[in-house]
C-alpha cells in the first residue's frame, strides 16, 4: 500500500509524499515505517504501539475513526495522514 | 465582541503564574545565547513580541538595555510589569504593533511568530518598528528528531478542537526562514541551542505542560482529567529514576539585519530544505 504524508511527517521521511509499505495490517505497516525512518516511531506510535490520536488517517479516501493496529490492509490501499499539533 | 487576540490571550493568561515560573524559564539557555550573541545591550533598545512574563527582557535590562514587552495575555504582562518595573509593556497583537517606526535597535520574537494568526504581516511588523541596521531574531523549536517535547505536542494537539492548529507548523524551521526571505531580509543560518524541559517531579511538569495557551485550549475542549492523563502519559518515557522528568529539546534562532535587502529573493519562495538546518552550533 501506500502511505501520504504532508507536512511533519513528510519532513520525517526526508521530504517524499509517498512512501510504499508491504504489510497486512495498520499496526505491521507503522512497524515498517518506524523501522524504515526510526525518527518516525515516537511521532507515530504512543506508549503501548498505538496510532497516536493526533493522526487522523483516511484509507482509500475515507475517514477512519480510532484506527487499530488490526486493521487490515491491502497492496491496492493508499492511506493518507493528517496530524494535528499543538504550539509551543 | 471578543477578538482572536483577546481569545488567545485570555488563554495564556489562565495560569499565567505557572507559565512565569515553571515553562517561560525552559528557553533561557536560548535567551542567554542570544544575549551573548547580539551584545552589549548597554544603551539599546529591545523589543520582545510575546514577551509573555517578560524573562528574556528582565535579563536584558539587567544588562542595560531599555525593554519593552508586547504580549496579547494581560495576566502575563502584569506579571513581566512586576519583575521589570523599568520596562514598557502592552497588551496586544504582535501582527498590529502600537508602536511607531524603526524604533527599536533589535526586535525578537521566541516561540511565538507560529502563534500569529497571520505570520507575514507580522514579520512586517517587525522589521517595521526595527531601526535600519537594527537586528530581527527569530527562535522557534527544533524538528521533531531532536525535540523530545514532540510527544506531548501532539498528544496535546489531539486534545484541542478541529481547526486550532498555528498558522505556521512549529516543527518547521524553513517556515519562518522563508517568511524573513520573502520580507526581503538575508536570515542568518540558524544557531541550535539546547533547552531541555526539567520537571523536579509530575505536579510540577504537570503546572508547566498545561500552562500553555494551547493547554488551556485543550482543556476547555476535552476537560482537565483528560489532558492531564495524557500529558502524564505523554511524557512517561522520560521520567526519570528520582520521580523528576527530563525532555530534552533544541531550540534554533536566526537573525537578520533590517536594511540588509534580499532582492534575489525577496518575491521567490526560499527552497525546500530537510528537517535539519544547514549548519548547526553547538552551544
Amino acid at each position: 500500500m501506500q502511505f501520504e504524508f504532508n507536512g511533519m511527517l513528510m519532513r520525517t521521511v526526508g521530504n517524499q509524499h509517498t512512501v510504499a509499505v508491504e504489510a497486512d495490517t495498520l499496526g505491521d505497516a507503522l512497524a515498517e515505517l518506524a523501522s524504515q525512518f526510526p525518527h518516525m516511531k515516537r511521532i507515530l506510535l504512543d506508549n503501548s504501539g498505538q496510532l497516536r490520536q493526533a493522526h487522523r488517517i483516511l484509507l482509500n479516501g475515507e475517514f477512519v475513526t480510532r484506527p487499530g493496529n488490526g486493521l487490515p490492509l491491502s497492496a491496492q490501499d493508499r492511506v493518507e495522514f493528517f496530524t494535528a499539533i499543538a504550539g509551543g | 465582541m471578543t477578538t482572536a487576540v483577546e481569545r488567545q490571550g485570555a488563554l495564556w493568561g489562565a495560569h499565567a503564574t505557572d507559565w512565569a515560573e515553571v515553562q517561560q524559564p525552559t528557553v533561557r539557555p536560548a535567551f542567554y545565547a542570544v544575549l551573548d550573541a547580539l551584545g552589549p545591550w548597554r544603551g539599546r533598545t529591545l523589543l520582545d513580541i510575546g514577551c509573555g512574563a517578560g524573562d528574556f527582557l528582565g535579563l536584558a535590562g539587567e544588562l542595560g538595555a531599555t525593554v519593552t514587552g508586547l504580549d496579547a495575555s494581560a495576566a502575563l504582562i502584569d506579571i513581566a510589569r512586576t519583575r521589570c518595573p523599568a520596562g514598557t509593556f502592552r497588551v496586544g497583537d504582535m501582527q498590529h504593533l502600537p508602536l511607531r517606526d524603526d524604533g527599536f535597535d533589535v526586535v525578537t520574537a521566541f516561540n511565538s511568530l507560529h502563534f500569529a494568526k497571520d505570520p507575514a504581516p507580522t514579520v512586517a511588523e517587525m522589521i517595521r518598528v526595527t531601526r535600519p541596521g537594527g537586528t530581527v531574531v527569530v527562535a522557534t523549536w527544533g524538528p521533531p528528531c531532536e525535540c523530545d517535547a514532540i510527544v506531548y505536542l501532539l498528544d496535546l494537539g489531539s486534545l484541542m478542537p478541529p481547526g486550532s492548529q498555528t498558522a505556521l507548523d512549529p516543527t518547521d524551521l524553513n517556515a519562518p526562514r522563508s517568511l524573513l526571505a520573502q520580507a526581503g531580509l538575508i536570515p542568518s543560518a540558524w544557531h541550535e541551542v539546547h533547552c531541555p524541559w526539567e520537571y523536579p517531579d509530575l505536579d510540577t511538569a504537570l503546572r508547566g505542560l498545561l500552562s500553555t495557551g494551547p493547554a488551556a485550549q485543550a482543556v476547555h475542549h476535552s476537560g482537565l482529567d483528560l489532558v492531564a492523563d495524557t500529558v502524564t502519559a505523554s511524557i512517561a518515557p522520560y521520567r526519570q529514576d528520582d520521580g523528576s522528568y527530563l525532555l530534552s529539546n533544541s531550540c534554533y534562532y536566526l537573525t537578520a539585519i533590517t536594511g540588509e535587502k534580499n532582492t534575489a529573493n525577496a518575491a521567490a519562495p526560499v527552497p525546500h530544505e530537510s528537517d535539519r538546518p544547514l549548519r548547526r552550533e553547538h552551544r
